[in-house]
């Protein structure tokens, strides 16, 4: 069956020609060479023993190419790695939910204009809107809660909210595939692995071609 | 502080080849016209380039590529008003019919052209999300917008696609076509 995760499956194989890089850099040098050295920011730079920013910069690039050739990841295309990435950093205290977002609060409470007037039958639809975007904003701060939690290691608060998730969304939520496979993550973490082995391969059937699903099949396995 | 980069090109081609193909599929999936997406690989460097004295080396430089590409394509794509030819190809793929084979280069196609259907600022996000991973605190960083905003809008576009294909809202697997291998 395809599927929009199909097409971005698919779209993992498009790759820019062999010789684009040289014919993009033949035009690019020579501009680059017209442009003036410029100073650098006004900034307390670390002592970095020698070596400078530029070979700084060079050793990033260098550790991005090799971590990602230590996992496996040189040639394979962006889309494999969502989770990992989402995992990668710690997420800002989130603010306590709000029951409905300022944008919406505005739609519904703020008095109408007398050009914006509108009969009872034309507002209902934005209200609705509304009120969808307050379930979608609720649901997605209980996943930031549950990623936060997993980050953190609390994997029995990631369970609670795992929980909770299904209990509320269900297989309605606009992030089932999130929920799933942080679940996946807390029960690797809770040392469940027949558990996770076994939520993980609900996961890949569900969404074989799922950009989580190279993650969700190594989870357990050990770092 | 003399920036080292601008003053050796050696080292800044380096930095170049090692992002140059990140930032072709990047502008890609964002929507940069895809028969000048040399140009637009070019002029990101460029940018990179004339502005590496401000990189202060806090930062993953592919954090920085993502906010100058995504810069890059909109100004491009605001001059020339992409959006229409990418409705136009979706529909010119729509009208082909399905008889044909559905290859993998149909398949990536048809992504550019149902992406085509977003406008730029739920395109970017959606692609941000969904095709690179990109956490929401992230996405707001990188488009100067609040985390609830990237919530919603890419709500909202999930349900353009789904509604464009023919689908639930809240159907993630998003069908148009017959069966495809189960991947083992």
């Amino acid at each position: 069956m395809r599927s929009l995760d199909a097409m971005i499956q698919a779209d993992r194989t498009v790759e820019p020609d062999l010789d684009m890089e040289d014919r993009v850099w033949a035009a690019l040098e020579p501009r680059i060479a017209a442009v003036p050295a410029k100073p650098g920011p006004e900034v307390a730079r670390p002592d970095l023993g020698g070596v400078t920013p530029g070979k700084a910069l060079l050793g990033i690039a260098a550790v991005v190419t090799a971590v990602a050739l230590a996992v496996g990841a040189s040639d394979r295309p962006i889309a494999e790695e969502p989770l990992r990435l989402m995992l990668a950093e710690v997420p800002a205290p989130l603010p306590a939910p709000s029951r409905v977002l300022p944008e919406a609060a505005e739609t519904i409470d703020a008095p109408p204009r007398p050009e914006e007037r509108r009969s009872r039958a034309e507002a209902r639809p934005r209200r609705v809107a509304a009120a969808r975007v307050d379930v979608e904003t609720s649901e997605f701060q209980l996943i930031e809660e549950i990623r936060g939690a997993v980050e953190r290691g609390e994997m029995h608060a990631a369970m609670r909210g795992i929980s909770e998730h299904a209990q509320r969304f269900g297989a309605a939520g606009q992030f089932e595939q999130e929920r799933v496979g942080f679940e996946v993550d807390a029960l690797c973490g809770l040392r469940r692995v027949e558990d996770a082995d076994r939520i993980a391969g609900e996961f890949l059937r569900r969404w074989p071609d799922s950009p989580y699903a190279q993650r969700i099949r190594r989870v357990c396995e050990p770092r | 502080m003399a920036n080292d980069l601008n003053h050796n090109p050696a080292e800044f081609r380096a930095l170049f080849r090692a992002h140059a193909r990140f930032v072709w599929r990047l502008a890609r999936h964002l929507g940069a016209d895809e028969r000048s997406l040399d140009d637009t690989v070019q002029e990101v460097f460029f940018v990179v380039f004339r502005r590496l004295h401000e990189f202060l080396y806090k930062a993953d430089i592919k954090t920085w590529l993502y906010a100058i590409t995504w810069r890059v394509v909109h100004g491009q794509r605001r001059s020339s008003r992409r959006e229409k030819l990418g409705m136009s190809g979706f529909e010119e793929y729509r009208a082909r019919g399905t008889a044909e084979p559905y290859s993998r280069q149909e398949a990536a196609h048809e992504l550019m052209h149902v992406l085509g259907i977003l406008n730029e600022e739920e395109r970017a996000i959606y692609v941000f999300s969904q095709l690179y991973g990109r956490t929401a605190k992230d996405i707001g960083e990188l488009l100067d917008v609040n985390q609830h905003t990237v919530s919603s809008r890419l709500g909202a576009a999930r349900r353009k696609l789904a509604r464009h294909l023919g689908l639930a809202a809240n159907e993630r697997a998003i069908v148009v076509e017959p069966t495809q291998p189960e991947v083992p």
